[in-house]
């Protein structure tokens, strides 16, 4: 056999195994299971039957193991949105998403990478358009579903940037800083919640379990979060609207412009201090590395 | 195909019976706070190949206490295409970063077609296979430039059109390619119960003299029989005595503690790895 009839005999032998291994669990009868009917017969035709187990036994305990490594994944990266679904719903939703967006990279915890994505566009909804069609017993708002992915994903991205240099401003910068544009750092994540999800999600990080949570009630207004990286981990702190409202500015705007659209927005009473609230702002922002320099 | 590592290259910075643990991020705090007594660590290629910070803030403390070696889930060797030359290079760097005594992965495929199925998947073994599987794994250790240790699989089925046994195949790539065994005990047992074969015929057929590095590790047996390679036990009797079979075939050599999910703690995990002392006394 050459090279290139052993490379054709394996694309063809390694096709009906890969179509085993994607088959999707079966939900039937209430319970996540592999079913052997379900494998293509050509893919059985490969194996030899082993000393107790017949060929599709045996290349049941693959599928199993490929589902299972490929859920868990998506369960440590997104413990808030497993929470609020509980497991049998966010199983069959990561199970969905696998389906459409099978993994290609080498790093198992690229598997997780569009989940959010994938739950913000593609996830079809029940008749009424507001529920997530998974969700069987207490519906789960979608808005709430999305919600929590963007937060678990702002985490998840957090955590997996790279690391940048302490952004510093020095005197020669200070200078030109009001026509320039500064870069966020990708160690930060700006997310909003109409419920409390950010406290549910520090609760709920690094439990075992994986029953669901009541979801919390809608706050009487939008709340807005810093994530960021620091030494120890990932933290995050409350962001008043005047700071949500400048981080948005200056991801868009040159600090000069930011600065001026902010103010224009401000009440009048609330303006004289304005500067020094900002500049107290900035210095803790920088502190905390939420730039990473200049765009 | 000529070895492109000499022998006297073979572990050159671990002491040839060295006890390792595989470096999992449960075990950090521990790890950075107390600075076990443990000879070497070997990480998973691919948790090190991104860009993200922590796991390299993390490899980097690591690497000034510890010798640390390469152990890649991801090479994709019996894959039908060709192999992937941007992981090479990220494999190179990572090697060259961590000074690593030697690389390993897997004799095995993982993904086709582009898509990656992140497990180590089983192939008919065929004279015509292992010929190309000997060229890959030649090409990749003349790459490294460093000892490359092809680890044997832990199988769940064979194919009908195997014409040789798992053995025979493993040695053959081995010998053909010039690279070296990275022998699993626990793989060999979970096949060997698996396919029902001999375990100990099988590591009578290993040219100890080759072997880089021993795994050690628990599995999970399913309600139909079938033993899973799951890393979540401690080493069963079976394979301790295994171990110490294979110690007296062709020890020393390094060995190295697996444990992938139920982690214990820092110090039960590493009263598990002592045990290997006391099982090949």
């Amino acid at each position: 056999m050459t090279h290139a009839q052993t490379e054709r005999w394996l694309a063809e032998l390694q096709a009906r195994f890969s179509a085993v291994l994607r088959t999707p669990l079966s939900a039937a009868g209430g319970t996540l299971h592999t079913d052997l009917r379900s494998f293509p017969p050509a893919a059985i035709a490969d194996i030899a039957p082993g000393p107790r187990l017949g060929a599709a036994e045996r290349l049941g305990a693959y599928h199993r193991q490929y589902w299972l490594r490929l859920v868990r994944v998506l369960q440590e990266q997104y413990p808030l949105a497993l929470r609020l679904c509980g497991a049998w719903d966010f199983n069959q939703l990561a199970i969905a998403f696998l389906v459409r967006h099978p993994p290609r990279g080498v790093d198992l915890g690229d598997v997780a990478e569009g989940f959010s994505e994938f739950i913000e566009r593609e996830v079809e909804l029940a008749g009424d358009g507001e529920v997530l069609k998974f969700v069987a017993e207490e519906p789960l708002p979608l808005s709430a579903l999305r919600e929590a992915a963007r937060i678990d994903a702002a985490f998840r991205r957090v955590f997996m940037a790279p690391a940048e240099p302490r952004f510093v401003v020095s005197p020669d910068d200070a200078h030109t800083l009001p026509t320039r544009r500064l870069r966020l750092s990708r160690a930060f994540a700006r997310v909003d919640e109409h419920r409390p999800l950010l406290e549910l999600r520090a609760r709920i990080f690094g439990s075992p379990d994986s029953d669901p949570v009541a979801l919390p009630a809608l706050l009487p207004r939008r709340r807005s979060w810093s994530v960021f990286r620091t030494a120890r981990g990932i933290a995050h702190a409350a962001l008043g609207d005047e700071q949500a409202r400048l981080l948005e500015l200056l991801a868009a705007q040159p600090v000069g412009d930011a600065l001026a659209t902010l103010e224009s927005e401000c009440e009048p009473s609330a303006r004289t201090d304005l500067p020094e609230r900002i500049q107290r702002f900035l210095a803790r922002a920088v502190q905390q590395g939420f730039f990473s320099g200049f765009a | 195909m000529a070895p492109v590592v000499s022998q006297s290259s073979r572990c050159s910075a671990l002491r040839s019976d060295a006890l390792g643990l595989g470096l999992r991020l449960p075990h950090y705090d521990y790890l950075f706070e107390h600075s076990p007594d443990i000879d070497y660590f070997e990480i998973i290629s691919e948790n090190f190949l991104g860009n993200a910070a922590p796991p390299a803030r993390n490899l980097a403390r690591v690497c000034e206490r510890y010798p640390v070696v390469l152990h890649g889930v991801g090479l994709n060797l019996l894959g039908h295409a060709p192999l992937d030359e941007a992981y090479l290079d990220g494999i190179c760097r990572l090697a060259d970063r961590v000074d690593a005594a030697f690389v390993s992965d897997h004799l095995c495929w993982t993904g086709a077609h582009g898509v990656n199925h992140h497990d180590l998947l089983p192939m008919p073994y065929t004279p015509a296979l292992a010929e190309f599987a000997a060229e890959r794994a030649h090409a990749v250790q003349r790459r490294l430039g460093r000892p490359f240790g092809l680890e044997n699989l832990s199988s769940y089925v064979e194919f009908r059109e195997s014409k040789l046994t798992e053995a025979e195949f493993y040695t053959g790539v081995v010998r053909e390619s010039g690279c070296y065994f990275m022998l699993d005990v626990n793989n060999v047992y979970v096949s060997s119960v698996n396919s029902g074969f001999d375990p100990r015929a099988y590591l009578s057929a290993i040219d100890f003299s080759r072997v880089l590095q021993v795994h050690i590790a628990g599995h999970t047996r399913e309600p139909n029989g079938t033993i899973i390679d799951t890393h979540d036990h401690p080493v069963c009797d079976e394979v301790w005595d295994l171990y110490a079979h294979a110690w007296k075939l062709g020890g020393p050599f390094p060995t190295l503690l697996e444990w992938d999910a139920n982690i214990p703690s820092m110090p039960d995990t590493l009263a598990e790895l002592a045990r290997a002392r006391t099982v090949r006394a």
